[in-house]
């Protein structure tokens, strides 16, 4: 791997801006409808795309090397594992 | 007297001098540190996020309330603000690629004054807060007055989510100010400019799942 994969060039980076501030408003427009239980997974799933944009192309994700992906796809999982045990707490609790 | 047969024995080569090999430090170690110490921030964060979960499931009405009582202009326009300043430090590197050191020096300077803009933002709807009584662990002239249970323990994690947010938005503000310092030098500050940029994406990207939670939930959500 070189020691500096090319950065995302300028127009890319107003394309990946422009999809950001167009999910933002999605995110908006969104709060201002009744959408009951489906609130807030509609919200998070919004805010995990916005979070993708971020991490893949402005951190650079995709151009980064094979160790740098273990060690996020590492944190993403031991993530998921305190998200499952934290909901199976929350359930359990409301029985 | 005949010599020793261990003295007869050929010399070995000697050993090559120890060196690390090139893919053990430099840029890409760097980006690898960063990396790890950026997923083990997330791993900070995701704990206060599960605890906003689990009391948000406890009390729903409690953080509806809440949410519907904080500024949602405030957020929004901030939401706005790290999204392009966000931008502005992912268009630096490309300029330093090519050796414009000026333009990406100014594209980072922006960056940080919108930092600023954030956090002043966030100062004014803090004061806002303090103003209504809104205080620590449900004390505060605001309780006097709503009793939804849930409502101490949304703003004790909005007063630390936020809050930790916004003291991460300070380092990185601080360093990206180094950054635009020393892009100046062109091309030779790639590497120190691009980590600085990953920890300001990373606040960014903290900040996009903070806003809905805190700023949005409330309404027809």
């Amino acid at each position: 791997m070189p020691p500096n994969p090319a950065p995302l060039s300028v127009p890319r980076v107003v394309l990946v801006l422009v999809a950001l501030l167009a999910l933002a408003s999605l995110s908006w427009w969104a709060s201002h409808v009744p959408l009951g239980r489906w609130a807030s997974p509609i919200a998070l799933t919004i805010a995990s795309c916005k979070g993708l944009l971020i991490a893949g192309w402005f951190v650079g994700l995709v151009r980064l090397g094979a160790a740098h992906r273990i060690a996020v796809i590492t944190a993403v999982v031991l993530i998921l594992i305190l998200v499952w045990f934290v909901a199976e707490d929350v359930i359990h609790l409301r029985g | 007297m005949s010599a020793s047969p261990l003295t007869d024995l050929p010399l070995a080569p000697a050993a090559p001098p120890l060196r690390a090999a090139p893919e053990e430090g430099g840029p890409r170690g760097a980006r690898l540190g960063v990396v790890l110490f950026l997923a083990s921030e997330s791993l900070l964060f995701a704990g206060l996020f599960a605890l906003y979960a689990a009391y948000h499931q406890k009390y729903p009405q409690g953080f509806l309330e809440g949410v519907r009582h904080d500024l949602r202009w405030d957020g929004s326009a901030n939401t706005a603000i790290l999204l392009i300043s966000s931008a502005c430090a992912a268009a630096a590197l490309p300029l330093l690629a090519r050796d414009r050191g000026r333009g990406a020096a100014r594209l980072l300077l922006v960056t940080v004054c919108l930092g600023a803009c954030f956090l002043g933002l966030k100062g004014y709807e803090y004061a806002d807060h303090l103003h209504e009584g809104i205080g620590w662990g449900g004390r505060g002239a605001f309780y006097r007055t709503h009793h939804t249970p849930g409502l101490p323990q949304f703003f004790d994690l909005y007063w630390l989510m936020t809050g930790l947010h916004a003291l991460h938005v300070l380092a990185g503000m601080t360093w990206m100010g180094i950054a635009s310092w020393l892009a100046r030098r062109g091309r030779r500050a790639f590497d120190h400019v691009e980590l600085a940029t990953m920890y300001w994406h990373f606040v960014d990207l903290v900040w996009v799942f903070l806003w809905p939670l805190f700023y949005l939930l409330g309404g027809g959500f």
